[in-house]
């Protein structure tokens, strides 16, 4: 009897703990996109994706069961509101959504430039400490405002946007025209005074430029902020670009090629297509296929001058096309196409970190991190406070490349002259 | 002499008037354990007399109030307690040498004028001068023509040559007249008894006090089949059968030891089975053979019917999710058990034989994971390990997934499992816990159902249930991938009573799942462990070698290479713990011909 109402005491213990919050799928609206625009009245604009699972999913099954739903539903839905706060927000959708809105699946966090530039800490930090919220959601900065992209943004080839959005921004890894950018990275480096974080620029298409920036009659396809290139047709929608934050402040915008050197130099790259004008003959151009050959080597050493910043770059490259007739497979002239490009990308990390030191005094590559052996304790390092040195610090860099490949050609000049 | 002696017996003998037990057995009757219980008996005797027949068997326990404990009865102290008192057993009997009497008191025995199997044939064998005699037997259970030809014919036609007499008649029957081969004699009527039901043939012969009986088992039964439910595509195709002989033969078969004993041990105090106990002599721990033995010898019950009633009565913890002891109805299985160190139970008129100790690893071992090469095998035992864990935990799982968890669905997956849902009218943990129950009943029914219109169930279950259902919106087809899954996974596990409780588990587990979450599933999967672990198999933890790590070779989850497995599972702890030796292919190192060195040099 008494191990019976032991027993009884400890079934009963078990029903005292446990998730009690049963709820089904259908019950619940899966915001997939959710937008931050600064408020005229209230402090924020709100505006939620919400996915419509019947438009999305439920295609294929509607016409198999003879269901209920006759024709294809829009597969999301947008609602905005003007709130205090983004939680406030998601309690005020309830007055116009019969389910209740989850996080649990959201992908992306549109911030507006606008927002961006007045600081998004006080956003952030909600969103990071409710419980629903997942770190690997994608944060990214429109040109626009984001209640604008996200209502008309509609992805042709996917239903789901959150599909969309993982495709979409995981082109990072083989273009590297966008930052690899997660809340949970932007947080990370927005805690640490060593590097400053950086996020995607996004906008709705645009007209290119009138007058495009044309450097000896050709332009470069990485030279555009999202919303600009000259694209026509596909989505509607761009992605190109850096926004670069001080702290949780934006301070200015990298277009696509300079976003490159910043994914080399933290090393978040792993392939590019890079072309670059023929050293021979400059009206043609060479592509390039690039890699990383081993992780960027940077330096800090601190002197009277200064601090000093050296960077190592080592790169293995393919040459996948040419359109001269000169055979860069022979040594001789491939090691001057190496010291071109050696030249030119040198050039071009120089640049942009000169453009960080002297536009945004960010240092979004992290040589702070680098600096921290600079100093021995915490107090001493805060009375180094890096963000200040890093604009006066010189800096010297090192791009090697190895030309290892030549494309699926033996001979490169397919006429066989030389 | 014999003569003599007989007489004398016949003498002594006094009719048999008990039937309720209640008559005085005489003093000064043979039989030396009554001998040893007379003082006793008698003593309770003076004390109380009404009681004599019923207290002879003390059953104290049943006057000890029920709330007191009781003290525990020592192990060799247990038969005397809780002896089998039957009527048979009782009062054991000798032959008289009056085949009269004899007669009389077989025919009482068997109930005669109303029971009409017995057959008792009177004769006379052709001795000079005649002797009469009588063959009793079963009708049905021996084989005619062997009685005709090799008993009935050599006693009453052969025995006119002229022979040597032997020292007696009996002796004479015994080494000429009787060319069965095997034939024994006994002065005990309760053998007599038993060999008679067992199907042999007995002879009583007037003026001789014993009987002999000859075995002439012939009845009905099924030849020696595929088995069904543990199917090889390698490997031999035969299965056990009903017979008892048979079967351990089909074990002898493949296991040419002189070590190899079979032991014989009736069980059922009415049905009175054979139950072969069968060891290796030298290599099973001789505590397991006592153990088995010990637990089959004192089991008071009416009736074993069957291996697997045998198996509840003996298994250690009744009330476990999993079956302790290993069931198979492979004499190949059966013979790699015994070669490593297990006892095998084989129970007359059953095709399956019971393997002891069983762990947790070996139901998901099958035959054929040693016939093929090892990394066949193991892929193979992966595969079943999945289905089970498919098969308990999916349903669970995908309860406390879709309730409380939607973050870890991919969120394509989450749409569609939400658009499918939209339209169905009932709660996920409905839907699942309906769909199982309905899946339990197609394969209850699929038993049942008879062969000709067998068919028709598979149509009903998968396009009434299955299309039907998800096309009028009563349940979403994730669940019916779900359950399908479920069902295959269950399948896959080889241990037929494995099955069962799968299936009852995955019950407990949708509970869990949709109650607690994960959480729940996690608590549930702890309970489980801690269960499982304390179980003992016949003094082997159920999860050896894993918890209370024992020596193993592997062959346990992963099946290794057959040469590497030099040792015997230390759990079971066999007397010889070498297999092979730590070389086994030794034609890999014999010395070339014409070269002077060896290979392995």
């Amino acid at each position: 009897m008494k191990r019976k109402f032991c027993l009884f005491l400890l079934i009963c213990l078990l029903f005292q703990t446990g998730c009690w919050g049963f709820r089904e799928v259908d019950e619940e609206a899966f915001i997939m996109i959710l937008g931050l625009d600064k408020g005229k009245e209230n402090l924020l604009v709100l505006t939620a994706q919400i996915a419509v699972p019947r438009g999305m999913g439920g295609g294929g099954m509607g016409q198999g069961g003879g269901s209920t739903s006759g024709g294809q539903a829009k597969p999301t839905m947008a609602i905005t509101v003007e709130c205090r706060s983004i939680l406030a927000g998601l309690n005020m959708l309830n007055a116009t959504l019969e389910r209740k809105p989850s996080l649990a699946h959201l992908k992306v966090v549109v911030v507006s430039e606008e927002l961006a530039r007045q600081g998004i800490k006080a956003y952030l930090t909600q969103l990071l400490r409710y419980f629903e919220f997942r770190r690997s959601t994608f944060l990214v900065v429109s040109r626009g405002p984001a209640q604008k992209l996200i209502k008309q943004f509609q992805p042709i080839m996917e239903n789901n946007p959150a599909k969309f959005a993982e495709l979409f921004m995981g082109s990072q890894h083989y273009v590297g025209f966008i930052p690899f950018g997660q809340v949970h990275h932007f947080y990370n480096d927005l805690r640490s005074n060593a590097v400053q974080p950086v996020a995607m620029l996004v906008s709705l298409k645009e007209k290119p430029p009138e007058n495009i920036p044309a450097e000896e009659e050709q332009f470069s396809e990485g030279q555009f902020y999202a919303g600009q290139s000259p694209l026509k047709g596909g989505n509607n929608i761009e992605l190109m670009g850096t926004a670069v934050f001080y702290q949780d402040r934006m301070v200015g915008v990298l277009n696509g090629e300079e976003t490159l050197i910043l994914n080399l130099l933290r090393g978040w790259l792993k392939q590019t297509l890079l072309t670059i004008p023929d050293p021979a003959n400059p009206k043609y151009s060479i592509s390039l296929r690039i890699k990383m050959e081993r992780k960027p080597k940077l330096k800090v050493t601190l002197s009277r001058g200064g601090p000093k910043i050296y960077v190592r770059i080592s790169l293995d490259g393919e040459i996948i096309s040419t359109q001269s007739s000169i055979n860069y497979g022979s040594p001789a002239k491939l090691s001057l196409l190496e010291e071109e490009l050696n030249k030119l990308l040198t050039e071009k990390t120089q640049n942009l970190i000169a453009k960080t030191q002297d536009e945004m005094q960010a240092d979004i590559f992290g040589f702070g991190n680098k600096a921290r052996h600079l100093v021995a304790t915490w107090p001493k390092w805060q009375k180094l406070n890096w963000p200040e040195l890093f604009p006066q610090a010189q800096t010297g860099v090192i791009v090697k490349i190895h030309l290892r490949r030549f494309g699926l050609l033996r001979n490169i000049n397919p006429t066989g002259a030389p | 002499m014999a003569f003599k002696s007989s007489l004398k017996e016949l003498l002594t003998f006094q009719a048999p008037v008990e039937k309720t037990g209640e008559q005085e057995t005489p003093p000064g009757q043979p039989g030396q354990k009554e001998k040893k219980e007379q003082p006793e008996e008698r003593k309770r005797n003076k004390k109380e007399p009404e009681l004599i027949p019923l207290s002879s068997s003390p059953e104290k326990p049943s006057r000890v109030p029920k709330n007191r404990f009781r003290r525990p009865v020592r192990a060799a102290a247990w038969p005397k307690v809780h002896a089998p008192k039957t009527k048979n057993e009782t009062t054991q009997k000798k032959i008289a040498a009056s085949l009269k009497v004899n007669i009389t008191r077989l025919k009482e025995i068997f109930h005669l004028p109303q029971n009409r199997d017995i057959v008792f044939r009177d004769f006379s064998i052709g001795t000079n001068p005649p002797v009469t005699a009588a063959l009793i037997f079963v009708d049905g259970l021996t084989d005619r023509n062997l009685q005709n030809s090799h008993v009935l014919e050599p006693l009453m036609l052969l025995s006119r040559l002229r022979l040597d007499p032997g020292p007696t008649l009996l002796e004479t029957v015994m080494t000429r007249l009787l060319p069965g081969n095997q034939a024994e004699t006994t002065d005990d009527l309760n053998t007599v008894v038993d060999a008679i039901l067992d199907g042999s043939t007995a002879i009583l012969i007037d003026f001789c006090p014993k009987a002999i009986f000859v075995e002439t088992k012939g009845w009905e039964h099924r030849t020696v089949s595929q088995p069904t439910a543990e199917l090889v595509i390698r490997g031999p195709q035969e299965g056990f059968t009903e017979t008892l002989r048979v079967n351990t033969a089909l074990i002898r078969r493949s296991l040419h030891s002189p070590d190899l004993v079979t032991e014989f041990i009736k069980v059922g105090r009415l049905n009175r089975l054979n139950c072969a106990v069968m060891y290796v002599k030298g290599l099973t721990d001789p505590k397991l053979a006592g153990e088995v033995k010990n637990r089959l010898s004192h089991l008071a019950t009416d009736y074993v019917g069957e291996s697997g009633v045998l198996e509840q009565f003996i298994e250690d913890n009744t009330f476990g999710f999993v079956p302790q002891i290993l069931t198979t109805e492979r004499p190949d299985r059966v013979v790699a058990g015994l070669t490593e160190g297990q006892a095998a139970l084989l129970l007359e008129g059953n095709p399956f034989a019971l393997l002891v100790p069983a762990t947790f690893f070996t139901l998901f071992h099958t035959a054929e994971d040693a016939y093929i090469r090892w990394p066949y095998g193991t892929i193979l035992r992966f595969i079943r390990l999945f289905g089970f864990f498919m098969a308990i935990f999916l349903p669970g799982i995908y309860i406390a997934i879709i309730g409380y968890h939607h973050e870890m669905i991919p969120t394509d997956l989450l749409m569609s499992i939400a658009a499918a849902r939209e339209n169905v009218p009932f709660p996920s943990v409905v839907e699942l816990v309906v769909m199982e129950i309905i899946f339990e009943l197609i394969r209850e029914a699929g038993i049942r159902i008879p062969g000709l219109i067998g068919p028709t169930l598979s149509i009903v279950g998968a396009l009434i249930l299955g299309q039907a259902a998800v096309a009028a919106n009563i349940i979403s087809p994730i669940l019916i991938i779900v359950v399908a899954i479920t069902a295959i996974g269950s399948f896959a596990v080889p241990n037929y009573i494995l099955t069962f409780s799968v299936r009852l588990l995955q019950f407990i587990y949708i509970f869990l799942g949709a109650v607690f979450g994960v959480w729940g599933l996690v608590v549930g999967v702890y309970i489980q462990l801690l269960l499982l672990a304390g179980i003992k198999s016949f003094g082997v933890p159920f999860l050896a070698p894993l918890a209370t790590i024992k020596q193993a070779t592997a062959d346990v989850l992963i099946r290794g290479p057959v040469w590497k497995q030099e040792e015997r599972p230390g759990f079971l702890k066999p007397q010889r713990k070498q297999r092979q030796p730590k070389v086994s292919r030794k034609w890999l190192h014999q010395p070339k011909k014409g070269s002077s060195n060896a290979p392995g040099k």
